[in-house]
């Protein structure tokens, strides 16, 4: 493997997100993820694929601290962020878009919107605030409703916007595209290229593995809560379909270990079959 | 004519002090999901506090209020840190039972402090009234439906105009996704306790101006309180007032139709049908949203 990242942790160069032995589930006795080692290489995509109950969710509450690792250890850039919860996460720069709705529904659109830069000085986030109704016009002309109310594809929008006012250096994705439309799981997938071209570290897990690969620089299989393969679209091209028929024959003989609540569902929609780029 | 302005006037005026006892429960129930169960002894314990000021130092008890939301704000963060905290991690109803080990604590420490006799906050101007075209308006109702007005409007304008109540709100709708951003929801957790013990304070100085009291009338104030988010439905503050206002209204007109015997009957019936009509009760009240 020539790539540093998107493998097991000890590459050269500072990974924006290494996990670093980490052992983490919900139960005491049952750790999900164990002994994971994980470099996301920065201004990346590295997608975590695998199948249900790997520990690909897992791995991202860790990450954004709202799980914490009961052994190893969190890098954010170098530092050890081990035993930060949540918000001080959100505060060092990490920004989390979990699965399904995570939008305040009584609140206003604007209200959610500042939220987002609760972490920034009231200036900065007035202006973020602002740049982020120019990003997206849609939601200016929304700014008084609550967030409850809009449709499906604005409140997306909204949650990814709000999760970028604080200007976040990570981004960590749970299932983009799950529950959305076709056209509205596209429009997901967009604004991630555009984090991307943005040179912002994306890490994303997806069910979806077709756009997942085609939006990764580097990917990462995991299974029963460790590192399987790791390598480059490219790298993994062959190998992808192989793994994929395989992830979904340990589903259906039902021996994967016991997953998250948020872990369920199947590891691929029928609309992938085969599993590789789409380029 | 005279006589029924007269009943909606004292109904309002007091419905407005109802609603101060009702927004402490509100505030609590909507962002942390906890019944507070000693809601009412501390509405008891703030017009001890405010006896005690009046009595020996002579401190009005509109002034006492300045006095009890900052020690109560502190009283109820602390409750909160050391015994509230871990239990609300498990469920909010662990919180629930803590908090019904704390009423039985604090009534009899109360006992013990104050001792188990009625009193009553003799005011100034407590026999006073003012006469607004024929209708009689005590001057105590007044001032301190003055002071629930401006601490409610205080709440009202944090919750809903001020980044920090937004951040509240937020907490109450979806706590980890206010993690998330940043917000610190453990901090935000004891600030709304804090806010709604000061609150029960408040509104215990407003009630020991008006009504005697004594340690054990503390369930009387948590059914009130009680009766006010009922009926008041889903919501914040806004709708805390519609159950207020209801209350102070129906007291006062079956006050003066029915035998004062009668009275506290009829008010409970009103908290009987609240249930009744709410559907899941308490259950569903914490499905509210602020």
């Amino acid at each position: 493997m020539s790539e540093p990242f998107a493998g097991p942790a000890g590459g050269d160069a500072v990974a924006a997100i290494r996990l670093d032995h980490v052992v983490a589930g919900y139960y005491a006795d049952q750790p999900v993820l164990q002994d994971l080692c994980l470099d996301c290489a920065p201004g990346r995509v590295t997608a975590l694929l695998g199948p249900n109950g790997a520990g690909k969710s897992t791995a991202l509450k860790v990450m954004a601290g709202l799980l914490r690792a009961s052994a190893g250890r969190v890098l954010l850039f170098g530092r050890d962020v081990t035993r930060l919860t949540a918000h001080e996460l959100a505060r060092a720069g990490v920004a989390f878009l979990p699965q399904g709705r995570s939008l305040f529904p009584e609140l206003t659109v604007e209200d959610n919107l500042e939220l987002g830069g609760w972490v920034l000085d009231r200036g900065r986030r007035r202006l973020a605030v602002q740049a982020m109704y120019d990003r997206y016009p849609d939601l200016r002309a929304s700014r008084r409703v609550p967030a409850g109310r809009l449709s499906g594809g604005q409140q997306r929008l909204l949650e990814i916007s709000r999760a970028l006012v604080a200007d976040p250096k990570v981004v960590v994705v749970d299932e983009p595209s799950v529950g959305l439309s076709p056209i509205l799981a596209e429009r997901s997938y967009q604004e991630l290229r555009r984090l991307k071209q943005e040179g912002r570290t994306v890490v994303l897990v997806d069910q979806n593995v077709r756009p997942a690969v085609a939006l990764a620089d580097y990917i990462c299989s995991l299974r029963g809560g460790r590192v399987e393969r790791a390598g480059t679209p490219g790298e993994l091209a062959t190998d992808l379909s192989g793994l994929v028929r395989e992830w979904l024959g340990v589903e259906q003989a039902g021996t994967a270990p016991p997953g998250p609540p948020g872990d369920a569902g199947p590891a691929m929609p029928a609309g992938a079959p085969d599993g590789r780029p789409a380029r | 004519m005279t006589v029924t302005l007269q009943v909606v006037v004292t109904g309002i005026l007091l419905g407005l002090i109802y609603t101060l006892i009702g927004a402490g429960l509100t505030i609590v129930l909507g962002v942390l999901r906890i019944v507070n169960l000693a809601q009412g002894i501390l509405v008891i314990i703030g017009s001890f506090v405010a006896f005690d000021l009046f009595t020996q130092w002579g401190i009005d008890p509109v002034l006492a209020v300045l006095i009890i939301i900052p020690v109560f704000f502190a009283a109820g963060a602390l409750a909160e840190r050391v015994l509230i905290r871990v239990p609300a991690r498990e469920s909010p109803d662990r919180a629930m039972l803590v908090l019904f080990g704390l009423l039985i604590v604090a009534e009899a420490a109360a006992t013990l402090a104050w001792t188990s006799d009625s009193r009553s906050i003799a005011v100034g101007y407590a026999n006073q009234s003012l006469t607004v075209g024929g209708v009689v308006i005590p001057t105590d109702y007044l001032v301190m439906a003055g002071v629930a007005v401006v601490l409610l409007g205080l709440t009202e304008f944090l919750l809903y105009r001020t980044l920090l109540g937004k951040a509240l709100r937020a907490v109450g709708q979806d706590r980890q996704s206010a993690e998330i951003l940043g917000i610190d929801s453990a901090a935000m957790a004891t600030l709304v306790f804090g806010l709604g013990t000061a609150l029960a304070g408040a509104a215990g100085a407003a009630l020991g101006v008006l009504f005697p009291f004594s340690t054990q009338l503390d369930t009387q104030w948590l059914a009130y309180s009680f009766i006010v988010v009922l009926i008041g439905g889903l919501g914040g503050i806004r709708s805390s007032l519609v159950g207020g206002l209801a209350l102070g209204l129906g007291q006062s007109v079956f006050s003066q139709l029915l035998p004062l015997d009668i009275v506290p009957v009829v008010v409970y019936g009103m908290l009987a049908a609240a249930l009744v009509i709410r559907g899941g009760g308490l259950g569903q009240a914490r499905m509210r949203r602020i």
